[in-house]
């Protein structure tokens, strides 16, 4: 315990690289406060220390103990050492990245702590989806061995761009895969790393943090790592990682097919406990809730925040004003509904009087059609596309 | 026999007409009420047996929804014209949010003027507020059904009149 404390100490007196301590004090509050980031002249030549204390400053007091056993780089004794209460937040992290330091931490390492982290935080970074696709008639799919997968993708993507470091971690049912990138003369941009979380035995990729240019290296590395042919990008975006899994892999609760639609309302009748309350809208109330949950499905709903509407339609004019009906030419304009959960929300609304029954089925369609990016155009065409309202 | 008298509430299902009836049935001590709750009128047809006789009817309408306000507009013209001599009053709910709303009090104000009938402002989200306005309906209420001797319908709503 003494030893803790003095290495605590010292750490404060010398804080690493003489950044590190500039970083604990320009935490997210004062940079908001500023609204501007700090020019990153010294922050791409990041040494193992100044960015573990980065990742570590994201840490809530209460993540550091769990985060750090499943990081599994300083050993369970040298953990029960720390005491994580008493410290202050910013000591506690100063003492960390001491003791990690003096067990000679590595960058890549503490890329593992990165991926650990955004492993229990899926939900602060925005997901897209991508589905991959092999030839018809190619082999037949081999059991997903990771250990090769890894070797594949690095010695891909390693081939087309030589500066940039890659981590690989199996987590739970998927593959996370942290890449960060670099230029030919500066060494990997730590902070701005791109994100694939793969399944194994599905097509579906979702990655974050991925900029435009660097895109067509993480298809091709995946492409030939998984033994499939291409990959495109499904109109699916969102924050929440498991409800985008749900959705690309039909997981959630299918609408109720019609013969079980009856059944429902017989379940309903106990509600008025107290007599003297009469409604008299009664049975308009059932039918609406009926087919909402027709359409809708009673359990809970995958998690969307936005739902995109991009409509090329030709105005239709209903009470003849004549002012536009004369234009043949499309409008273009985009709906956008957001929401911290659009699909509950959207399901919601008739009970609450404000939509009308049924549900339109470019709402309820939602889920089962796998996307809430949508081209909507007057021609009726096969596919995605449906025709304007 | 027992005589009931009957409050109607008409207005949109998101203001939550159940919890301002639970409170006009809590805070009602003297007289048997019961209440009944509507989207709009008229009324369905399949009820016609069982309703009371209609005392009070209130008509709520929230600033946030052009769509209540509509929808009260166009249930107006089902009500009897005897009613509105002070069997009708007028609910504007959602004035505190300022931010949301989309429609003036002006017009309600107006609209209700027309009507010759009150305008209560009433907020239906606590249950303290909803307690008060279960209040201010149960005297209305009973000024309408005639249980307070000396003030009659009529009369209560000359002294309202702007």
């Amino acid at each position: 315990m003494g030893g803790a404390v003095a290495g605590g100490a010292a750490a404060s007196e010398r804080a690493p690289n003489g950044c590190a301590a500039d970083w604990l004090f320009l935490k997210k509050g004062v940079w908001g406060l500023a609204g501007r980031r700090p020019k990153r002249r010294r922050c791409l030549e990041m040494d193992s220390t100044e960015y573990l204390i980065k990742v570590l400053s994201r840490f809530r007091i209460v993540d550091f103990p769990k985060l750090l056993k499943s990081w599994n780089f300083l050993s369970a004794r040298r953990l029960q050492e720390v005491n994580f209460k008493e410290t202050t937040r910013k000591d506690l992290i100063l003492k960390l990245a001491q003791l990690c330091e003096d067990n000679g931490v590595t960058l890549k390492q503490v890329a593992d702590l990165d991926i650990i982290y955004n492993c229990a935080f899926p939900q602060k970074k925005r997901w897209n989806s991508y589905q991959m696709f092999r030839s018809k008639g190619g082999e037949e799919v081999k059991l997903f061995d990771f250990g090769d997968f890894r070797m594949t993708f690095e010695r891909n993507l390693k081939m087309l761009i030589r500066n940039a470091m890659v981590n690989i971690l199996e987590h739970g049912e998927a593959v996370w895969i942290r890449i960060a990138w670099g230029k030919r003369h500066t060494p990997p941009n730590q902070q701005r790393a791109s994100y694939a979380v793969y399944y194994p035995q599905t097509p579906y990729v979702f990655i974050a943090n991925l900029p435009a240019q660097y895109r067509v290296y993480v298809s091709q590395a995946l492409v030939v790592a998984t033994e499939h042919n291409v990959l495109k990008e499904m109109d699916l975006r969102g924050h929440c990682l498991d409800s985008l899994r749900d959705i690309a892999f039909k997981r959630f609760n299918p609408a109720l097919p019609t013969h079980h639609r009856k059944h429902l309302q017989q379940l309903n009748t106990n509600q008025e406990s107290d007599q003297r309350i009469t409604t008299e809208n009664l049975r308009e109330k059932e039918d609406a809730k009926r087919l909402t949950s027709a359409a809708f499905g009673e359990g809970s709903l995958p998690k969307l925040e936005e739902v995109h509407y991009r409509l090329q339609t030709v105005f239709k004019d209903e009470r003849n004003m004549g002012i536009l009906s004369d234009r043949r030419k499309p409008f273009r304009c985009v709906a956008k509904f957001s929401s911290p959960n659009i699909l509950e929300s959207l399901r919601a609304l008739p009970a609450l009087g404000i939509a009308d029954v049924p549900i339109s089925t470019m709402f309820s369609s939602i889920p089962e059609k796998g996307k809430n990016y949508f081209k909507i155009t007057d021609k009726r065409t096969v596919g995605p596309n449906t025709p304007g309202p | 026999m027992y005589l009931h008298y009957g409050i109607y509430l008409v207005g949109s299902e998101a203001l939550h007409l159940d919890q301002l009836a639970a409170a006009i049935l809590k805070e009602n001590k003297s007289f048997e009420v019961n209440v009944h709750l509507a989207k709009r009128l008229p009324l369905p047809a399949e009820n016609e047996q069982t309703r009371p006789r209609i005392d009070l009817i209130v008509f709520l309408m929230d600033l946030r929804s052009q769509h209540s306000v509509e929808t009260v507009k166009a249930s107006l013209p089902y009500v009897d014209v005897n009613f509105f001599l002070g069997k009708v009053c007028f609910l504007a709910v959602g004035g505190k949010a300022v931010k949301h709303q989309s429609v003036e009090m002006y017009t309600l104000k107006q609209l209700a003027d027309s009507y010759s009938s009150p305008l209560i402002s009433a907020e239906l989200e606590s249950p303290d507020r909803r307690c008060v306005t279960a209040r201010r309906l149960l005297q209305l209420l009973k000024v309408a059904a005639g249980l307070v001797p000396g003030v009659s319908a009529l009369a209560l709503s000359s002294l309202i009149r702007p």
